[in-house]
């Protein structure tokens, strides 16, 4: 399935700097993921909690998305000293695995390989099929405004405005002037712990758009939810290099403890689930060699092209969970789980601090031969 | 403004009520915020120079865990009382939307100025306006401020 670049830029409604862009800005860059082979990984997240106090509980995100299309969570195993029991988050059915231990454990330990396999996705914008609509209770899940994303207010006045200076009338246009003015507008702080904490209508009231892909991703969801589509954030991690030589794009190693990164999608009646990624072609002009690029730089040309419609399948898809409880816990709701959460002595660790948590993930390609 | 009590850096509660001599700046922040680190530093110049006025600076970190916030401020004396809302109860209460954001309470906790972003405390007009308004009696009006 092949994608004309050139007619997408066509078809599309948003009107940005980079749709005025001459061609030869991107001509020598070819950052195309198509569906082809799937591959398998293993993840492997090891804890180690650190002990200053009892009460010690973790819990821990495993893979529970599944779309054929792209992506197959294929189960969990691990080791433990500890209780282990499988969570599940009723609303979202976000899954993690919740290890409590005895005071008296003196080394408390668990070790959760995960294995999926995923396959680079595309949607083929020239080929729409007849409309389907989303039953009416993803719908409702997937416009309704969340803890850190509000679609109502300053949201839905940005949504409004930027769907009206584009002209936008069908929902593909609107998705895409989202996307565009979201990839104009926001830039990634990388002095931003983490993955930040989505508060979206914080970032459009002060006017600091930065962030990492939990904020810039968190507003491309809202603001679409407040233009009336359906749209999510997809909570995961990266897991392997990209191939197509993009170094911030991927892991860049086996380890791949601070590798999270959420991903959105948005629901188009004509296309089904579409894959967006505004967070990562504002990382790419952060962080791809020789870093800080400017806009029309045909690496970041290449990916803002690419990351409306398609995803590379180097990453694993945890969940699309928004404000999360955690069972047995004594502190509030995460915003989302896309790390591991523990506690000691009813405490919360600091899941952004791996190194004192403490805990490691690694990635492995375990694809048959 | 509901009153609170908040868990100190040192573990222990603070009530807003008892912890202040007379006016208060509440100042809510958080360590992941660039702008809020930057406006730390100031405000613990500015507590200096207002110590012997009655304005009391209470830093309120917001929807972070304890172990972080004791993680950034080991090594270095807090600038000022430190509470942790961890769960942003005590935000949200106070309807902050925006980080960071500053109330100003005069001595008997009535709201008298609010400021939503970062604020350059050095400025001496700035510094004339908390003192003004700290001395003020509960009667008048809130305002934005700067």
């Amino acid at each position: 399935m092949s994608i004309d670049r050139r007619a997408l830029l066509k078809a599309g409604a948003a009107l940005s700097a980079a749709a005025a862009l001459p061609w030869a800005a991107r001509a020598d860059m070819d950052f195309n993921p198509q569906p082809g082979a799937w591959r398998r990984f293993q993840v492997v997240t090891r804890i180690d909690p650190v002990d200053v106090g009892g009460g010690r509980q973790v819990w821990v995100p495993v893979p529970a998305i599944n779309e054929d299309a792209w992506f197959k969570s294929l189960g969990s195993d691990w080791t433990s000293n500890g209780n282990v029991d499988r969570a599940r988050d009723s609303k979202y059915g976000a899954e993690m695995l919740h290890v409590t231990w005895s005071d008296d454990e003196k080394a408390p330990f668990v070790e959760v390989a995960s294995t999926i396999a995923t396959r680079d996705r595309a949607i083929d914008f020239s080929s729409p099929r007849a409309p389907v609509q989303l039953p009416p209770t993803e719908h409702a899940l997937y416009t309704q405004g969340t803890e850190l994303i509000p679609i109502d207010g300053i949201v839905k006045e940005t949504s409004d405005r930027i769907v009206a200076d584009a002209g936008a009338v069908t929902d593909l246009d609107k998705a895409r002037a989202i996307y565009e003015w979201v990839v104009d507008n926001t830039f990634r702080d990388a002095k931003v712990r983490g993955c930040g904490i989505g508060d979206i209508a914080a970032m459009l009231k002060t006017g600091n758009l930065g962030g990492k892909c939990a904020d810039i991703n968190a507003l491309y969801v809202g603001l679409t939810r407040a233009a009336g589509l359906p749209a999510r954030d997809l909570y995961g991690i990266r897991v392997a290099p990209s191939r197509f030589g993009y170094k911030s794009l991927g892991a860049g190693s086996q380890t791949i403890t601070k590798a999270q990164h959420c991903r959105a999608e948005v629901y188009l009646e004509r296309f089904g689930w579409v894959p967006t990624d505004a967070a990562d072609v504002r990382k790419v002009a952060l962080e791809e060699p020789p870093k800080n690029l400017a806009i029309d730089d045909p690496k970041v040309v290449a990916a803002r092209t690419t990351l409306f419609g398609a995803w590379e399948g180097n990453w694993l898809a945890y969940n699309s969970a928004h404000d999360v409880a955690l069972e047995g816990s004594q502190s509030a709701r995460v915003a989302f789980l896309m790390y591991p959460q523990g506690e000691c002595a009813k405490a919360r660790l600091d899941c952004l601090d791996p190194d004192s948590f403490k805990y490691t993930i690694t990635a492995q390609d375990v694809t048959p031969a | 403004m509901p009153l609170f009590t908040l868990t100190s850096l040192a573990g222990e509660p603070s009530d807003l009520a008892q912890v202040r001599a007379g006016a208060v700046l509440v100042h809510f922040f958080a360590t992941w915020c660039e702008t809020c680190r930057a406006e730390l530093a100031a405000l613990r110049q500015l507590d200096d120079r207002l110590h012997d006025r009655s304005v009391t600076i209470i830093g309120v970190d917001t929807g972070e865990v304890a172990v972080r916030v004791r993680r950034f401020f080991a090594g270095q004396s807090p600038p000022f009382l430190i509470l942790l809302d961890g769960e942003a109860a005590v935000s949200k209460a106070w309807r902050v939307s925006v980080l960071p954001t500053t109330f100003l309470l005069d001595k008997n906790l009535t709201p008298r100025l609010v400021a939503e972003g970062d604020i350059d405390w050095a400025q001496p007009e700035v510094e004339e306006t908390v003192t003004r308004l700290s001395q003020r009696s509960a009667e008048g009006k809130t305002g934005r401020a700067f």
